[in-house]
């Protein structure tokens, strides 16, 4: 991007509905960790009233892949995906009280199972609202550590205390309060660096902590 | 945040080229280094003339089939009424915006429906005024500095504000351009050029066919860089825009704000919904079904 204005470098035609498609397709994988053998994709209704002629569905499925929003072969995904044997499908969903652009992409293989719902909100810019049915909300310009962890006294502590001694700035931090009854909170953490798979595996391990997920950082192109 | 005529005079005043004022006036919003603009700048002008050789290479048509054609007929005609210059400039804008319908690889400038004035005005003044990749690239930069101020000042966005937002802005960005190419220190064309450019596109709605970014957005490329040419010719010749640029960017945003959405990109209007175009769509969504 050059002042905010000239960029991204993308594959057309539309940089909501085809990059920041990409995107969301690419932060699923992200998430995963990996590729699902099989995908849907739940479109809002005036998305999915456009999917073929914006090639929403071909940037979907390509971002699944791990493809960037600046790869022409895109175009090509629905083929490569036939061809590396993930299954995918579309349907449309009526989201009145979403963004127009919001898809929620569902994907498993044998031992794995993800969903999330994103909306792409402008310029190729996308907003995650929920991972697994908690609400959340994780642009992908940072490495992001997405936690489950026990709403009680200090969770928040032992969490940062080792994102600190890592010696990883954390450029935001979200904690909210998810279910008083089961006392769960969601935790986002946006860091300025990546993280190695230690830092990830020691969080892991804490008492307090019940899930993580790692979003990597979507790159602007 | 200075405006781009306090922009132009600083250049003036202090003798520093306008594309460095503009890098440095980077720097400050950003935090980041001024190289990295300029460096920034030059691969984009290199992205746009790789998009432009792909599609000569790769002439494919849009996902609808509906375009995809156009460029190859300016390409292959030679010119009846304009110059050569401008002629080269409509080529190449229909060229990237086809290659952005049929999912190339494209430059948003400022957006993907409006990819294709900038590269117009500069790969033209390269083919036909033998502007070097470097002089191009401060010619992006003063033209993204005339882009960024209409976004601050108004919306970039046809969702918003409609295609005098996209195309518009595209024009007033491609003016400037032209104008710094041919003569950076000519400072009143500089802030006249973009002025003139966008009051003749002031009120332009948005009414995609189906909603895609194909029919009018495509040829309304090939319009914006001719466009952009008048504007600059005038302003180089002497003419000023009575009202300033910036006061001309902030109108845009009132109209937006009064254009009915039907005429915001929602497909819902304008031409979008003229019998040709609702039986484009149901003939395409009917072969869709059956897919």
């Amino acid at each position: 991007m050059l002042l905010d204005i000239i960029g991204p470098v993308i594959v057309g035609p539309s940089s909501s509905h085809t990059a920041g498609m990409a995107r969301l397709g690419r932060a699923f994988r992200s998430l995963f960790n990996g590729k699902p053998d099989e995908v849907k994709f739940l479109l809002n209704s005036p998305l999915f009233a456009t999917h073929r002629g914006h090639g929403t569905d071909r940037a979907l499925v390509g971002g699944v892949l791990g493809m960037k929003e600046s790869d022409p072969s895109l175009k090509q995904a629905l083929e490569m995906a036939v061809q590396s044997g993930m299954s995918f499908c579309f349907e449309e969903s009526d989201m009145p009280e979403a963004h127009p652009n919001t898809v929620k992409i569902t994907g498993q293989d044998s031992d794995r199972f993800l969903s999330i719902t994103g909306a792409s909100v402008g310029g190729g810019e996308i907003r995650i609202t929920s991972i697994d049915d908690f609400e959340t909300s994780v642009s992908g310009k940072y490495p992001s550590l997405i936690l489950l962890n026990a709403d009680v006294p200090g969770a928040l502590a032992q969490i940062v205390r080792l994102v600190s001694a890592s010696d990883i700035n954390i450029s935001n931090l979200l904690l909210s309060r998810v279910d008083p009854y089961r006392r769960e909170a969601l935790c986002v953490i946006e860091l300025d660096d990546e993280p190695d798979q230690d830092l990830i595996v020691e969080i892991k391990k804490l008492k307090v902590v019940r899930r993580v997920s790692y979003l990597e950082k979507l790159d602007v192109v | 945040m200075m405006t781009f005529e306090e922009l132009v005079n600083t250049s003036k005043a202090s003798k520093t080229p306008l594309h460095e004022v503009i890098s440095e006036w980077y720097m400050m919003n950003t935090g980041d280094d001024p190289k990295n603009a300029l460096k920034t700048s030059l691969r984009l002008v290199e992205e746009m003339f790789n998009s432009f050789e792909t599609r000569k290479s790769n002439p494919s048509k849009s996902l609808t089939g509906w375009v995809g054609e156009n460029d190859q007929k300016v390409r292959n005609s030679r010119p009846f009424l304009l110059s050569q210059i401008v002629h080269s400039g409509i080529e190449v804008a229909l060229s990237m915006a086809e290659h952005n319908a049929s999912m190339g690889k494209i430059v948003a400038c400022p957006t993907a429906g409006a990819c294709g004035v900038v590269p117009g005005a500069l790969i033209s003044m390269h083919k036909n005024l033998g502007k070097s990749m470097e002089e191009l690239s401060h010619s992006l930069l003063v033209a993204g500095a005339v882009g960024e101020r209409i976004r601050r000042k108004a919306s970039i966005s046809g969702a918003v504000s409609g295609c005098q937002a996209e195309i518009g802005t595209a024009t007033a960005m491609a003016s400037a351009a032209i104008v710094y190419a041919v003569n950076p220190e000519n400072y009143d064309a500089l802030v006249s050029a973009p002025a003139l450019a966008l009051k003749s596109l002031l009120g332009l709605v948005c009414d995609p066919v189906g909603g895609f970014v194909e029919i009018p957005c495509v040829k309304r490329n090939a319009f914006g860089v001719s466009t952009a040419f008048t504007a600059a010719e005038l302003a180089l010749a002497g003419v000023e825009s009575v009202i300033p640029f910036e006061e001309v960017a902030e109108s845009l945003g009132r109209v937006g704000r009064r254009l009915p959405e039907e005429l915001k990109e929602t497909g819902k209007g304008g031409i979008a919904v003229t019998k040709t175009a609702r039986d484009m769509l149901t003939k395409f969504l009917g072969v869709d079904r059956r897919r």
